[in-house]
């Protein structure tokens, strides 16, 4: 009798064990992660180009980024993309401008690149070569030192490295050089439901980032966001949870990883700031 | 009898609109495909034009910038606030000499030419009358909000609207999770269609044309 009590007992110890590791799988993964919080985040001025108002495109306020305030039905219009130089300085596309804007890591001014048209998207290549997409075309331009732009390639979507939504909790984004392994996303959050994947940049390492977002449902779209780095092996090292979503302009390019440092653009009502998280 | 009469009037000048309303109800629209819609909006965003010389200037605003260049080569009907064209009528006011475009800080423009969110959205849906009746804060009358899951259930031809900010077509899900939508977008300067992150819809609602033949 006490040897059936004992055996019952001890085969749900077991089963009770193998529940408790199963359930905290998840928890286990996102409770060894290191969660990081912002480094360090810059503010760029901008001058409201309102209605009605006379020229802004004058002056001191050439120091500034140019955001048009929109209207009922109209988005306002103003910096959707940006990059980062090797030594850290901002390049910002400065649409109704017509120009990109180099800020020093400290967000003052520094120089523009008169590009005579409106580009919503940038991106610094090898050895700061920049490459733009003009806003209302989507063809891609080659941008020399000078802001001479030369045309690179037609209209076309941008390729991007493949990603895959399995279900409410996992993904997968794949492998980017042979021989990598495939990135297992897992995601277990109380009460919130995975979105989308967005694999954002490999660096020389081969750790990978990628952004996700998540939703707690509701009929009103509400969004939360994260970003991760993977290392080589696939395995979760970090993950950034407090991205601020509140976008006065809607931005074309909002991430960039630069140096293991995640970059996101964030244009606000007054301001473009430039949030920096350290995943080094 | 002063009094009663002002009582009626201010009766009369609150009933004044409820006609108006009940003309925009769903029945009086035409019935349509979720096909039919997005053939619709890949009319605007496959539409090819020429900027000519006259249509970079608007004669009615002196303040007014084109988007485009003389001779440039466009794909898409350009975005114009308070604007409703089809193309066929973007065709023949271009051809008038009319300005290719337009924003809000210049006004809505007579002498401008083109469509913006709610316009296009509305016409593909099926607008029945000329002009620009329907914007993002009475798109709700023609369109209900779906009973499923905005993340997994919209269709395309659906819409996602913010009253009184913009709207933009659904066109579908991809397999990361992102999705497709084409709009008229003032930033892009034209209709577009593209692939884009749900963050950049936060606060929007999902809204499906009443009238569709599903």
């Amino acid at each position: 009798m006490l040897r059936g009590i004992l055996l019952i007992f001890a085969l749900l110890s077991c089963a009770l064990s193998l529940a408790y590791h199963l359930a905290l799988q998840p928890d286990r993964e996102s409770g060894s992660v290191r969660t990081i919080a912002r480094s360090r985040d810059i503010h760029i001025p901008f001058t409201i180009l309102a209605a009605l108002n006379k020229d802004e495109n004058t002056g001191k306020s050439l120091d500034t980024l140019l955001v048009s305030e929109g209207g009922s039905d109209e988005l306002p219009e103003g910096p959707a993309g940006f990059d980062v130089f090797e030594d850290g300085s901002l390049l910002i596309a400065d649409p109704l401008r017509q120009r990109l804007a180099v800020f020093d890591p400290k967000g003052k001014f520094v120089r523009a690149l008169n590009i005579g048209f409106a580009a919503d998207e940038v991106t610094i290549t090898a050895h700061d070569a920049i490459q733009v997409r003009q806003a209302n075309t989507g063809d891609v331009y080659a941008v020399d030192q000078t802001g001479r732009p030369s045309l690179k390639q037609r209209a076309q979507e941008l390729e991007t490295r493949k990603a895959q939504l399995l279900s409410a909790t996992s993904g997968e984004v794949e492998k980017r050089t042979p021989g990598g392994v495939p990135v297992k996303i897992t995601f277990n959050k109380p009460g919130l439901r995975l979105l989308s994947i967005e694999a954002l940049a490999t660096d020389d390492e081969g750790n990978s980032y990628v952004a996700l977002e998540a939703t707690a449902s509701g009929a009103v779209v509400d969004v939360r966001k994260y970003v991760r780095k993977y290392s080589p092996d696939g395995k979760l090292v970090y993950e950034i949870s407090d991205i601020p979503l509140d976008y006065y302009v809607r931005p074309v390019d909002e991430f960039r990883v630069r140096k293991g440092v995640l970059y996101h653009m964030l244009p606000a009502r007054s301001e473009l700031q430039i949030n920096e998280w350290d995943m080094k | 009898m002063s009094k009663t009469l002002a009582l009626v009037l201010v009766i009369l000048i609150f009933l004044a609109p409820m006609p108006l309303d009940s003309q925009l109800d769903a029945s009086r629209l035409p019935l349509k495909t979720r096909a039919e819609i997005i053939a619709c909006a890949k009319t605007f965003v496959e539409h090819k034009w020429t900027c000519e010389r006259t249509n970079l200037n608007a004669s009615c605003s002196r303040r007014y910038k084109s988007d485009w260049n003389a001779g440039q080569q466009v794909q898409g009907i350009p975005y114009r606030w308070g604007g409703a064209d089809s193309p066929e009528m973007f065709d023949k006011k271009l051809a008038q000499g009319l300005a290719a475009g337009s924003h809000s800080r210049y006004g809505v423009l007579s002498c401008a030419t083109g469509i913006d969110c709610s316009g296009f959205v509305s016409f593909c849906w099926g607008r029945s009358r000329s002009g620009h009746e329907f914007g993002t804060t009475n798109l709700r009358t023609i369109g209900g909000k779906p009973k499923d899951n905005w993340f997994t259930d919209l269709k395309p031809g659906d819409a996602l609207v913010k009253p009184g900010s913009h709207v933009v077509l659904f066109a579908g899900y991809n397999p990361d999770g992102t999705i497709n939508i084409y709009e008229a977008s003032g930033g892009a300067a034209r209709v577009i269609f593209h692939r884009t992150t749900w963050s950049r819809f936060k606060g929007y609602i999902p809204l499906r044309y009443k009238n569709i033949d599903e």
